[in-house]
């Protein structure tokens, strides 16, 4: 392959790669713009359920602010910095691993929203089941995890 | 500095020519890269070793878990035995010796060495006459007899189960029980201080790393079936007493752990070789001559270190523990550079090396002639400076910000003063930090520094000060234009002061380089502990808003949540569910073990869990604030499975749901268990919550003392909750109304006050079912005294880290650290100081000690008198117990009653009920009242690892003796000043008093020893041959003679000099004379005889004249030729006397010379490249040539001596130049003649000598000029 074509090829792929970027962000903005506040929460509690599933903390923390209230196995408890939260529940995801979760129960309205699930994980050689609840909080324009209890 | 450029030097170390290092060490390296690919292929190999031959591993492994299993257990039991032998010993000892039987018998079982053991002693018909403070069995445990006699068994009691054995002793031809009892698993926990944690489970799962079920009866049946194995536990007698089963090993498990072990072994070999090539690459480090060069060397090497052993998890993956807990501290600064307290500490110990070289490096640049020519990058410098200067400022409040906010350590709140390991790492991670950023902002300054006023020779604080403030206005615009600025006027401003202080030290002052470095670490640290204690308050602040978030986080999802998982985790707990059906079952124990796991203990709620039976009658319960029905009859068949109950008052805010649900077996219902929580604000805190029983955890006590916190609710502008003992008054409240609140948080901040309190007040409004719920949460401001000890608490600890750190290198540096007459001054000083004021301190301290001991047996005894007094009247018109709930609920005083030795009644009963607290007497109380016949006796008691006060009285009742107790544990006492509030103050002022006593020791010292000094120095200079040292001084008393003693004596010595110089001169002379006689006679003698012989054969006309002639002529031609060579002789002897040649470091010799003149009161400073130059010459000549020039300078009235030394191919070139007042171009020729002088005393010959000796070793000394402003003689010594 020529020098000249692979500099076409490289090119190309970034285009691609960069309209598709765009149009991604341009559709997402659009669905968020035109969903009902019920179904943002829907969405936000089903990413929360997600990022516990794949314990993804990246995720989970986008959620996650210094008014996030954590209760967590292992004495685990109280209103940590969003630094110290990054740590604590990879550190939490390490020791006990996710075999499956799953909320059973989701409140979507605006002045109340929670949801309330069973953890089923795996820690120290023994699989072990815990019940989650987390409840969301508006700052601002938008949703934060007020409290996550993981027991 | 050469002239080849930092850059070409760069390069030149990268070159292959320059990097050679130590071949056999980076053969070494290479050798350690080989072992890591081996190290991988042989884990391979391992892991499918591992596999193929699984089934035989696996039998070894379930050996190895049974044999650790087994040993954890033996111990128990070996501990046991050996707690009832040495009970059994120490009893026949004791009381076969004894006339007083009783009374040993009860001292010894209560003795502290059985404080870990529950004893009961029965007396041969079974009944229980001795028993120790743990007493758990009574009579009916004993007989049936559990096990026989000398034979371990485990005992499950309410609360734990127990390894026990009964023996027998005998005593007096009779037969007793010993029943001695060690708990080994507590079925309940507390999150507090106090809770001592015993769980054998917890132990053995730590060691083996997989689950584990413990059956402390002897009838389960084993289970092997691949996936769990089961073995038996047998007793010192060989019979099954129990049952352990555990999970086997799985393949997966097995792999992962070698992968683990592999990965661990790898880290550390990638250590050892990043250590090693340092060692290898450090000749070549020490060879290069650019600082700049040497500097980045050093900075790459170390973040790649750094890198590395993070990416190794070095030394995480080995340090597990509270320091590895992010939770304790942890930022996403660096991708986890940082993400917990030890990977802190070892980034700031990287981060220090290089700051400490990067300061090191640019004092002695700043010290050296060096400068930047190019201007373009001068320009350039500057404005990076002055741009870096506030970032660099922020960055590091930013670090310390982060230390107080990222963690949920508490640094300042904890009153210990000597705090836990995590702490005390945290804090020295705040001084390294502290140390590190002071480092470059000094650097920064002083490059600013050399930059601009390079030129000025001399030092004027006007370019000082318009240095400060070139570096003063960005950092002025650039806070006060930040949103978040991280600073306040008065920490800035200390910071800049210290700075500048620093700055200008090392710039004017020539002090020892450790001088400045503890100047800095000192500095550094009061920095830092002003800053975290500036951080501590803002966090405290932001903690009021989290009471606030508290409050009003409980809502009823959450209770209800918090209730559903308790009741859940009983049930999924008992898997067998017959457990719950048991007769013997203590249910109010039960209800404790699980209320104290659960969510309602580590949050401190008012909560309860109760159990009812099928026909909804209460069975148990555990309930702390708030009480369960005693009868759920009339709901249990209003629901099928679970039934929740709101009783919450929505006008008060109080907030209080319960659940029950149904424990159905085979379709009928047996048992309901509910569980319950009552919350309302006026309730928080500790009042119905003993101090045993509080939780660590709850969130409400963390950062803030909630005495000093006052909390108000109003729901739709009412008032409906309050905390605290203070209502808002009308305005006020009008205040908390109208403040604007934020529009996107809806908080706001306001000062209120309370009394002559000043507090913070945090608002914070929520919406709750269409209410508007206004959220008021202040706090007092801290008195000076606290924060007095904040900064002290964490000074004084920094100061210790920092002497510890200098005496190591004392220790390690000993032969070149001399402590100094000064120093052993200021030392007396400060030990004679501080010994008293300790032992005042302590004694004051132990004085309120026990004044405060008093002060609770007193208030003890008041209440029991209050009780005894109403007891007394209520019990004639009622029954013992209706009288006693009376004086309760009327007084408000717990208390208990016994009857002899059996609890009659308690105010507190659960307790008791549940097994927390004995139903017994306590034995040595028992005997105190009734055998030694005291009418009141106090001792301390415990629960758990809490202790307190527990005070007795034998009152009378209807003719009844009861005992009457009344104890701290339920009784809060106050006093005028705590033990710790005294703590505080005292340690606060005494901190303040030792600054003082510093300071006066070092002037002190000073003072006097500062005239010794100068003795000394002008002692040695002396000893070097210049006797016209004078020791300048304004002392009086002894001193003075002393000082001026010297300086008569140096005059005598002087006048001895040159008078003995004359006479050996004389001497010298007249003995050269002599001699001079004496060896030209020789050769005149032969002369004059061969002369005279010679006359008389001329007159005598001899035939032998011509042959004379030319024999005697030959003898006067030999002699005038001896003559010659005496001349000659004696020429050379008037020569210098002969040199002495050493190899001596030049630069040393200029240092020692010019600390023998600090005390003239000038300064002189020595200007090289080189930190060591030797040169081979005669030392003491080459000294006495300096001194000469030294001396003059003095006379010429100098204040400032420079000395440059260049190095050219065969020569050193000195530049001595003088600020004197110079000579005049009619002296300037004359200076090195023989005796010219312009002084009044002297010789005139130093000059002339120092150039007759210069010039003898092919060296020279010249004038270069000379004028008012000074004078500079340039000197050339030969150098190879």
């Amino acid at each position: 392959m020529t020098k000249q074509m692979t500099l076409k090829i490289i090119f190309i792929l970034s285009i691609i790669f960069l309209e598709n970027n765009f149009s991604q962000t341009d559709k997402l903005i659009h669905n968020f713009r035109s969903n009902t506040k019920s179904e943002s929460i829907n969405i936000i509690i089903s990413e929360i359920e997600e990022s516990i599933k794949q314990s993804d903390v990246l995720k989970l923390s986008q959620f996650i602010n210094a008014q996030t209230y954590f209760s967590l196995m292992g004495n685990i408890n109280g209103y940590y910095t969003t630094n110290q939260a990054f740590y604590i529940l990879e550190d939490f995801f390490k020791i006990n691993k996710i075999q499956l979760f799953k909320f059973n129960q989701v409140n979507n309205e605006e002045n109340n929203p929670y949801a309330t699930g069973t953890l089923y994980y795996e820690s120290k050689g023994r699989k072990n089941k815990a019940q989650v609840f987390v409840t969301l909080k508006r700052v601002g324009e938008s949703w934060i995890i007020s409290q996550l209890s993981i027991n | 500095m050469d002239n080849k450029s930092a850059f070409n030097k760069l390069k030149n170390i990268f070159h292959n020519k320059y990097l050679k290092g130590d071949g056999k060490l980076f053969s070494i390296v290479f050798f350690i890269l080989f072992l890591l690919i081996i190290t991988g292929i042989i884990t391979e190999h391992y892991i499918d070793y591992t596999r193929n031959n699984w089934k035989s591993i696996i039998s070894e492994k379930n050996n190895e878990t049974i044999n650790i299993i087994k040993k954890e257990f033996n111990e128990k039991e070996k501990f046991l035995l050996y707690g009832l032998e040495k009970l059994k010993y120490n009893l026949n000892k004791e009381l076969s010796g004894s006339d007083d039987v009783f009374r040993f018998f009860i001292k010894e079982i209560n003795r502290k060495d059985y404080d870990d053991f529950s004893i009961q002693i029965f007396a041969p018909n079974g009944k229980l006459i001795g028993w120790n403070q743990n007493q758990k069995f009574s009579e009916d445990d004993l007989f049936p007899l559990p096990s026989l006699i000398g034979e371990t068994f485990f005992l499950e009691e309410d609360l734990a189960f127990y390894y026990s054995i009964i023996d027998t002793f005998h005593f007096q031809s009779d037969e007793f029980f010993v029943f001695i009892s060690l708990p080994i698993e507590k079925k309940y926990r507390l999150y507090n201080e106090y809770f001592e944690e015993i769980s054998i489970y917890n132990s053995i799962t730590n060691k083996i790393q997989t689950e584990i079920k413990i059956d402390f009866n002897p009838f389960t049946s084993n289970t092997n079936d691949g996936n769990k194995y089961s073995f038996e536990l047998l007793n010192n007698k060989e019979k099954k007493i129990g049952l352990v089963t555990f999970e086997t090993p799985k393949l997966r498990d097995e792999i992962e752990k070698i992968r683990n072990y592999s990965a661990s072994l790898q880290s550390i070999i990638v250590l050892i070789g990043l250590l090693i090539i340092a060692f290898g690459l450090r000749s070549d480090y020490i060879k290069i001559n650019s600082l700049v060069a040497k500097f980045l060397f050093l900075t790459f090497y170390l973040i790649l270190f750094r890198v590395l052993i993070f990416l190794f998890a070095i030394p995480s993956k080995f340090i597990d523990g509270e320091i590895s807990d992010p939770s304790n501290y942890s930022s996403t600064f660096g991708f986890g550079i940082v993400k917990s307290p030890l990977e802190l500490l070892v980034t700031n110990i990287f981060f220090l090396v290089i700051c400490s070289q990067l300061f090191r490096l640019t004092f002695r640049y700043i010290k050296s002639d060096r400068k930047i020519k190019n201007v373009l990058i001068k320009v350039l410098s500057v404005i990076l400076i002055i741009l870096s200067y506030p970032i660099v400022l922020r960055a590091f409040a930013s670090s310390l910000n982060s230390i107080i906010f990222d963690t949920k350590l508490k640094y300042f709140k904890d009153f210990k003063l000597l705090p836990e390991l995590t702490v005390l790492i945290m804090h020295i991670n705040a001084l390294l930090i502290g140390v590190s950023f002071l480092f470059v902002l000094i650097v920064l300054f002083l490059h600013l520094y050399k930059i601009l006023f390079h030129n000025k020779s001399d030092f004027k604080v006007i370019y000082f000060l318009i240095n400060v403030f070139i570096v003063s206005v960005p950092i002025i615009i650039f806070f006060s234009l930040s949103k978040n600025p991280l600073y306040n006027f008065l920490t800035l401003f200390i910071l800049v002061f210290s700075i500048g202080l620093i700055c200008y030290l090392i710039i004017e002052k020539d002090f020892e380089v450790i001088k400045y470095y503890l100047i800095i670490l000192f500095l550094a640290s009061v920095n830092s502990v002003i800053l975290l204690n500036y951080f501590d308050t803002i966090r405290e602040r932001n903690s009021v808003k989290n009471i606030a978030f508290e409050i009003n986080r409980l809502n009823e999802q959450l209770i209800k949540f918090y209730i559903d998982d308790v009741i859940s985790n009983i049930y999924s707990d008992h898997t067998e569910k017959r457990f719950l059906l048991r007769k013997d079952i203590n249910f109010n124990a039960l209800a404790f073990n699980y209320w104290t796991k659960s969510n309602l203990h580590k949050e401190e709620l008012n909560s309860f869990i109760s159990i009812y039976d099928r026909y909804g009658k209460k069975v148990g319960e555990f309930n702390i604030g708030i009480e369960a029905k005693e009868n759920i009859g009339n709901i249990i068949n209003k629901f099928q499975d679970v039934y929740y109950l709101n009783e919450s008052n929505i006008d008060s805010l109080n907030k209080r749901f319960s659940t029950y649900q149904k424990f159905i077996e085979q379709g009928v219902t047996q048992l309901i268990i509910s569980s319950g929580v009552d919350f309302e604000v006026n309730k928080l805190g500790k009042k119905n919550y003993p101090d045993f029983l509080k939780s660590e955890l709850n969130i409400l006590n963390q950062f803030v003392n909630l005495e000093k916190v006052k909390i108000f609710q109003f729901r739709n502008n009412n008032l409906v909750q309050l905390y605290g003992d203070v209502y808002p008054n009308r305005q006020q409240i009008k205040l908390l109304f109208e403040t604007k609140l934020d529009s996107n948080f809806n908080d706001a901040w306001i000062q209120l006050k309370f009394g002559e309190e000043d507090y913070e007040a945090y608002l914070y409004k929520v919406f709750e079912n269409q209410d508007e719920i206004l959220n008021v949460v202040a706090v007092a401001k801290n008195k000076f005294s606290w924060n007095l000890f904040n900064f002290f608490k964490v000074f004084i600890l920094h100061s210790t880290f920092i002497l510890i750190l200098i005496i190591t290198i004392a220790l390690f540096r000993v032969k070149r650290i001399k402590i100094s007459f000064k120093s052993k001054l200021f030392l007396l000083f400060l030990f004679i100081s501080i010994i008293p004021i300790t032992i005042l301190g302590l004694y004051n301290r132990n004085v309120l000690n026990e004044q405060s001991a008093n002060n609770i047996i007193n208030d003890l005894k008041q209440k029991s008198n209050l009780v005894e007094s109403n007891l007394m009247s209520a019990y004639a018109k009622e029954n013992l117990k209706n009288s006693a709930d009376k004086v309760f609920r009327a007084l408000g005083i717990s208390f208990n009653l016994y009857d002899e030795t059996n609890l009659l009644y308690s105010t507190n009963k659960q307790f008791f009920d549940i097994g927390l607290m004995n139903n017994k007497l306590n034995s040595l109380v028992y005997y105190k009242l009734f055998y030694d016949k005291f009418k009141e006796y106090y001792q301390i008691e415990k629960i758990e690892g809490y202790q307190f006060y527990s005070y007795y009285k034998v009152i009378n009742i209807k003719g009844k003796n009861i005992i009457l107790n009344v104890n701290q544990a339920f009784n809060k006492t106050e006093n005028l000043i705590s033990t710790t509030e005294f703590d505080i103050v005292l340690f606060g002022i005494y901190s303040l008093m030792l600054v003082i006593i510093i300071f006066a020791s070092t002037i002190l010292a000073n003072q006097i020893s500062s005239p010794i000094q100068k003795l000394t120095t002008a002692a040695k200079a002396l000893g070097r041959g210049d006797f016209n040292v004078k020791v300048q001084h304004n002392v009086k008393g002894e001193l003075k003679e002393l000082l001026d003693g010297f300086n008569k004596m140096t005059d005598e010595l002087k006048r001895n000099q040159i008078e003995l110089t004359e006479y050996e001169k004389e001497s010298a002379w007249k003995d050269m004379a002599k001699q001079v006689a004496h060896e030209i006679r020789n050769p005149l003698t032969p002369m004059k005889l061969a002369l005279q012989h010679l006359m008389v054969t001329f007159k005598e006309k001899r035939d032998e004249f011509d042959k004379l002639f030319e024999k005697v002529s030959t003898t006067i031609l030999n002699q005038i030729e001896n003559l010659n060579q005496i001349a000659t002789e004696f020429s050379r002897i008037a020569r210098m006397p002969s040199l002495k040649i050493e190899e001596f470091d030049l630069i040393k010799l200029l240092n020692e010379l010019s600390s023998i003149y600090i005390q003239e009161k000038i300064s002189i400073k020595i200007i090289s490249d080189l930190d060591k130059l030797l040169i081979k010459n005669d030392k003491n000549q080459v000294s006495r040539v300096f001194i000469n020039l030294i001396r003059n300078s003095i006379q010429a009235s100098s204040k400032t001596i420079v000395i440059k030394i260049n190095k050219s191919i065969n020569f050193l070139e000195i530049y001595f130049e003088d600020d004197g007042k110079g000579m005049t171009k009619e002296i300037q020729d004359k200076i090195f003649i023989d005796n010219f002088s312009t002084k009044d005393q002297g010789m005139g010959l130093g000059l002339k000598i120092s150039k007759k000796f210069l010039n003898s070793i092919n060296g020279d000394i010249s004038l270069i000029s000379s004028s008012e402003k000074g004078t500079i003689f340039k000197i050339t010594l030969p150098y190879e």
